[in-house]
């Protein structure tokens, strides 16, 4: 880390600290989303303590309920992927948002020798440069994420949507947390382990779909259309698209241990 | 690579898709890195080369426990904000 870039990341935190938004009101940062429109809420419940968080290249719903984002957003080009490809060697640090109050964030110390990794939701592999992939390592991005999934099929998945990024030009993306059932473990009492993580992805003039990836040692993964993760997650990723569009499984590719034995 | 290996919970260095992150009790590498006969797969070595000598060096200096605890996941359960 050198003082230039130390200034920069000082300079941009303040810089967002003016973006934050009450959830309620429209988003302030619409380029990220698919028509600018931001996902819809399903689950009015999602919403209570709920901030957005605009980044370079992603925004973040984040909640003081869970102490974890409640989707993040993306939208990859085949330029951006290009970029992030070329800028090969990263150095950086995880860090609680300044732009949240103490009381509402997860800290480092929650996660330390918790037994999860903290994984990314939109991914330090999709960041361009030091700036960006600095606000990628911002606790408002990350979930507890068990390190099976975290550091195999999860990150196959990310490769392959940057992959197919690059062959079709242009994606939406929405990523984020499940949190279903009754109860819910919480690290350090504080920080809200999901049941499972989900990404969407939308390619316009081709389609959209989901994957959904159990948070255990052996994950579960499924490929679902986006209506069936507005049902699962109570989040819509892309309001703005049509039904028929919603309703329909796309062909992706499952990452489960599962479907790589039939495959065999 | 500015990471200090075994010095904080909180920095990560990648290359290519091999990220590392740091912790005080342990280093965790995963992803995988491919590295070609070029000048690029040089650059990737080297990086590679420096990451597990500064792991060694910091290894080499200290008074070692055969074996160092483990984390097992702790958490305890709460009711789920939004059921």
């Amino acid at each position: 880390m050198n003082i230039t870039w130390r200034a920069t990341a000082i300079i941009a935190a303040t810089l967002a600290l003016a973006a934050i938004q009450p959830a309620a009101a429209a988003t302030n940062c619409p380029t990220h989303f698919a028509g600018g429109l931001e996902p819809t809420l399903v689950n009015p419940k999602l919403a209570r303590a709920a901030t957005e968080l605009c980044n370079q290249r992603f925004v973040v719903l984040h909640s003081a309920a869970t102490r974890t984002p409640l989707y993040v957003a993306e939208h990859l080009t085949r330029a951006g992927i290009a970029a992030a490809r070329d800028y090969d060697q990263r150095d950086n640090r995880f860090h609680a948002d300044p732009r949240l109050r103490p009381v509402d964030r997860a800290e480092l110390a929650d996660y330390v020798r918790s037994g999860f990794d903290r994984g990314h939701m939109a991914p330090s592999g999709d960041m361009t440069d030091e700036v960006s992939d600095y606000e990628s390592f911002s606790l408002a991005n990350i979930v507890p994420q068990i390190g099976a999934l975290n550091r195999n099929s999860w990150a196959d998945m990310e490769n392959y949507v940057r992959t197919l990024t690059t062959k079709l030009g242009d994606a939406y993306v929405v990523t984020g947390p499940a949190y279903e059932g009754k109860t819910i473990k919480a690290l350090n009492g504080r920080v809200l382990v999901p049941t499972s993580t989900w990404k969407a992805m939308y390619v316009p003039g081709q389609g959209a779909g989901a994957w959904i990836a159990t948070n255990t040692a052996n994950p579960r993964w499924q490929v679902v259309s986006i209506a069936e993760l507005a049902r699962r997650t109570g989040i819509d990723p892309f309001p703005r698209l049509a039904a028929a569009t919603k309703a329909k499984v796309p062909a992706f590719p499952n990452f489960g241990r599962e479907r790589a034995k039939r495959d065999r | 690579m500015t990471m200090k290996p075994f010095a904080d919970d909180s920095a990560s260095t990648t290359i290519g898709e091999l990220a590392a992150e740091n912790g005080t009790s342990a280093v965790a590498l995963s992803g995988s890195l491919e590295i070609t006969r070029d000048k690029a797969g040089l650059k990737r070595a080297q990086a590679l080369k420096a990451l597990a000598e500064a792991i060694c060096h910091e290894l080499e200096a200290g008074d070692l426990p055969d074996n160092v605890e483990v984390a097992a996941a702790k958490t305890e359960d709460v009711a789920n904000p939004f059921a």
